[in-house]
């Protein structure tokens, strides 16, 4: 009987030993979610405030430009500008269009695509913006809508007459030889997935 | 003094976490716990995971209308995506076959009508369109809005220069490529959005004679096109799914005999006699189609072999095509033959090629009449004739031969030279009869040049038949040794098939329905090909295209065919209907030529003078050659377009989403399933 309760506790041992093993690795499995949800949460906070925020600053730099015609950066280190001032009336929603659509500069507003022309020449002008932060709205853009665009050469209207999707790896963007606006971003709107290949383009045209 | 049951009870109330509570029922506890919310820690990594990947997968809407180039089976015009290579067709909205066939020898100008209907500018964009074999394009001509670009033969380099140039200078061009043998390309730059353009191609086409028919065959089938089934409807709906296809097809046929049958093999034709050619339309324009167009008629066949001739004048010269039909396939012949046959039993024809080609053997042998001669040549590195010459197949000496092929091993390697040598001793030709080398090998000559002189040197009257087994056998040799030898060449490429086609050359050696024919051109001096005219066997037309200069003419003599036919003289006198409606003789005939020069090439002849020599008649006939290409430049841009077409630089779509949604949930996803996590481990 002794020698059978001996082997039973060090069998006991042995498992209370494995299970206090398990019970600490569930513990940093935990751990590492917390801290890696946690800081998942703030980053895209991070990424909201920035694209917000960002916003304030572009507006007076665009003020100053305004005012003395020079560009002028929102902030000391910034590599970009505002180039423009775009509103939807109807919305009442507007943005300040930096220079240069890049990744990092459309993280702080909608840019201009280098190669497109700006309004008032001959040649298709293309504003590009994230569809879940500064071009959200384009998803309640209606055909008819006026767009107006103000840039240092004065304000340009124009008005929406196509919406599409394009799917970007079989087409690019056409810029011919006429006044007109596209503004495109990301499509579907509200997914998940960033890196598709699908574009929402609205066409806007002088009248 | 704790019992064992104690110490237990503890121990599991250490390591099991919702113990406590339910200390009462030890047994049970673990399951209770877990079963609270029917999950282990298992379920809620694996449930989480599946959550994570299940909110990332993203259903890509996507219309697959990508074409893939091995599925072209009909015109088709495509614009292509330089990001992705994908190419994707444009809308069809017409096609138009008119065909021009005179004996086996067929024009096709195929005229098809695309849109592009998207509202961006192709700026490159390529034309495909499947080629039959034996067939040359030779003219290109392209219609936007108002104005017609006509393709021109140039040498390749300055062709593709010409291109490259118009391209840049925002011109519409296009660039005729073979991509396959069987599919041609042509590149085109700049379509204007919604502008309809018109590809007009000629090609020319010789025409088959198999089982008593002769054959053409138009590429129409159209697939339809795939639309997935979760396509989102706010995309455009610039894919047609509907091409609302029209179709036209129109054949005159001027057959050269006498038909006994016109048949459409999967459409409803109209068929109308008018004079000496009828006229073949399709009678539905409307439908898809799942087959091709395809017309066979069949000529009616008499004792006797029966001639047609189609002569086509241009710049002084005559040029000539010459049919000889032979008769029909129940005549018994009287040909006495004498056939040799030298097969390579080297170590390369191993297993399947010699087992097959032995099979193919004891057939013909078995096939022999009692008073044709024969012969077999077994060689590797040495050569060993059954006979020392030429035998009668009565059984006896069938018997020897069956034994000997039995005999035969793969080993050793290929020396042609002994063998063929033997095969054209004297012991093994005979006089009175048609003399018929049957020669199998599957290896490349080495030595070409020698065993070709040989061969010129000694074949004398006899006929050599060469047959090529496996993919890398030299196609030129075999079939100029063939042509010098009046006889064919027929290549095998795939081993499963030696048997059956080398039955069919066996068949065929088996009846010849006329020998040693000869053609009086009616003309001092001409130039024919095949320079040696081979002898007409049942089942396949004989056909031999000449030039002659109109200046070397004999006046008023007509053309003569003779040839020995039933062992009695046959001859026959033609005369071309000149009439200037026939075309494409001369092309032919410059077809011809080429190929006969491409073969010297290959043959080791002097580079340069054949080349240049291949590049002047291409030019002149409008031949897509090795060294020529057809290229098509607007000549008459329109300067605005021009501006258009150049500002239609593309740009490339930026990335936009910031995907600061996707981090927000899986954020706090994970820090629900930690929180969770804690409460179930942590009571």
């Amino acid at each position: 009987m002794p020698v059978k309760a001996g082997s039973f506790t060090i069998a006991a041992r042995k498992r209370s030993q494995s299970k206090k093993w398990s019970n600490m690795m569930m513990r940093w499995l935990l751990a590492i979610a917390l801290t890696v949800g946690g800081w998942q949460v703030l980053t895209s906070g991070y990424l909201l405030a920035k694209a917000y925020l960002a916003q304030w600053l572009i507006a007076d730099a665009w003020d100053l430009t305004l005012q003395d015609g020079q560009t002028h950066r929102p902030w000391s280190w910034a590599d970009t500008h505002p180039v423009a001032k775009l509103m939807i009336p109807r919305l009442n929603k507007s943005s300040y269009v930096l220079a240069d659509a890049n990744g990092r500069n459309l993280a702080f507003g909608p840019a201009h695509v280098l190669g497109s022309g700006m309004p008032g020449e001959a040649r298709t002008t293309v504003f590009s913006g994230h569809n879940d932060s500064h071009f959200s709205y384009l998803s309640k853009v209606a055909v008819g809508d006026l767009i107006q665009v103000e840039t240092t050469q004065g304000e340009f209207e124009y008005h929406i007459v196509e919406m599409k999707v394009v799917d970007s790896d079989q087409r690019a963007l056409v810029i011919s030889g006429e006044d007109q606006l596209i503004l495109t971003t990301c499509y579907p709107f509200n997914s998940l997935t960033t890196g598709g290949s699908l574009r929402f383009h609205v066409i806007a045209e002088r009248q | 003094m704790k019992t064992a049951q104690s110490i237990r009870a503890q121990l599991e109330a250490q390591s099991s976490p919702n113990k406590q509570k339910n200390s009462q029922q030890p047994k049970n506890s673990q399951k209770n716990n877990y079963h609270r919310l029917g999950l282990n820690w298992k379920d809620v990594v694996i449930f989480s995971f599946t959550l994570v990947i299940g909110l990332t997968y993203n259903i890509q809407v996507n219309a697959q209308d990508a074409v893939q180039f091995d599925d072209i089976q009909s015109g088709m015009m495509m614009s292509f995506n330089k990001s992705n290579g994908e190419y994707r067709s444009l809308k069809l909205q017409n096609t138009a076959f008119d065909v021009d066939v005179f004996g086996l020898l067929a024009t096709v100008t195929v005229k098809q009508q695309f849109t592009n209907q998207n509202p961006d500018w192709v700026t490159e964009g390529v034309y495909a369109f499947p080629l039959a074999d034996m067939s040359a394009l030779y003219r290109l001509r392209m219609t936007i809005g108002e104005r017609v670009i006509e393709g021109e033969i140039h040498e390749k380099k300055k062709a593709e220069l010409i291109y490259e140039q118009a391209k840049q200078e925002g011109r519409t061009a296009t660039m005729v490529k073979q991509y396959r043998p069987n599919i041609f390309t042509s590149d085109i730059a700049n379509i204007a959005p919604f502008e309809t353009i018109t590809v007009e191609l000629t090609y020319q086409q010789s025409l088959r004679y198999v089982d008593g028919y002769f054959e053409l065959q138009l590429p129409m089938t159209i697939k339809p096109r795939y639309i997935p089934a979760d396509y989102d409807a706010r995309l455009p709906m610039h894919a047609n799914v509907s091409d609302t296809m029209n179709r036209h097809i129109q054949v005159h046929l001027d057959a050269g005999f006498e038909l006994d049958e016109i048949n459409s093999l999967y459409h409803e034709v109209k068929i109308e006699s008018d004079f000496q050619q009828q006229v073949i339309t399709l009678e539905d324009t409307q439908l898809y189609d799942s087959h091709d167009f395809v017309l066979r008629w069949f000529p009616s066949l008499g004792q006797e072999p029966q001639t047609a001739l189609f002569s086509e004048v241009l710049d002084g010269y005559e040029y000539s095509l010459l049919m000889v039909m032979p008769p029909e396939n129940s005549q018994k012949l009287n040909q006495l033959r004498n056939i040799t046959f030298i097969i390579d039993t080297s170590g390369s024809m191993h297993g399947q090629a010699l087992s097959q080609a032995k099979d193919a053997l004891l057939y013909a042998l078995s096939n022999l009449d009692a008073d044709t001669y024969f012969n077999v040549i077994d060689f590797d590195s040495n050569a060993k004739p059954l006979f020392s010459g030429s035998m009668p197949a009565i059984p006896e000496n069938i018997n020897k031969a069956l034994r000997f092929i039995d005999g035969f091993s793969d080993d050793g390697g290929t020396n042609m030279a002994p063998a063929l040598e033997i095969a054209m001793q004297k012991e093994n030709i005979l006089t009175d009869r048609l003399n018929q080398i049957v020669f199998l090998t599957d290896g490349s000559v080495g030595n070409e040049a020698m065993i070709f002189e040989q061969i010129a040197q000694d074949i004398g009257d006899a006929r050599l038949f060469t047959i090529a087994i496996g993919p890398a056998p030299n196609h030129y040799f075999m079939s100029k040794a063939a042509m010098f030898g009046r006889g064919s060449y027929t290549h095998i490429g795939d081993l499963g098939q030696v048997d059956e086609s080398m039955r069919l050359v066996f068949d065929k050696l088996a009846a010849p329905a006329m020998t040693d024919i000869a053609v009086d051109w009616g003309a001092k001096s001409v130039t024919q090909t095949p320079q040696a005219i081979p002898d007409l066997y049942l089942g396949e037309p004989l056909v031999i295209t000449s030039k002659t200069a109109l200046s070397e003419k004999l006046a008023g003599k007509l053309y003569a065919v003779s040839g020995l036919h039933d062992k009695q003289g046959w001859s026959e006198q033609l005369q071309a209907p000149v009439d200037g409606r026939t075309t494409g003789i001369a092309r032919l005939w410059a077809r011809n030529q080429v190929e006969d020069w491409i073969d010297e090439l290959m043959l080791g002849g002097d580079q340069n003078t054949l080349k240049d020599q291949i590049i002047e008649l291409a030019l002149k006939h409008h031949l897509v050659t090795e060294f020529t290409a057809l290229v098509a430049v607007d000549k008459t841009p329109n300067l605005t377009r021009m501006a258009q077409a150049k500002a239609a630089q593309t740009l490339p779509y930026p990335q936009t989403a910031l995907g600061w949604r996707s981090q927000l949930l899986a954020g706090l996803f994970l820090m629900l399933v930690a929180v969770c996590g804690r409460r179930l481990t942590c009571q």
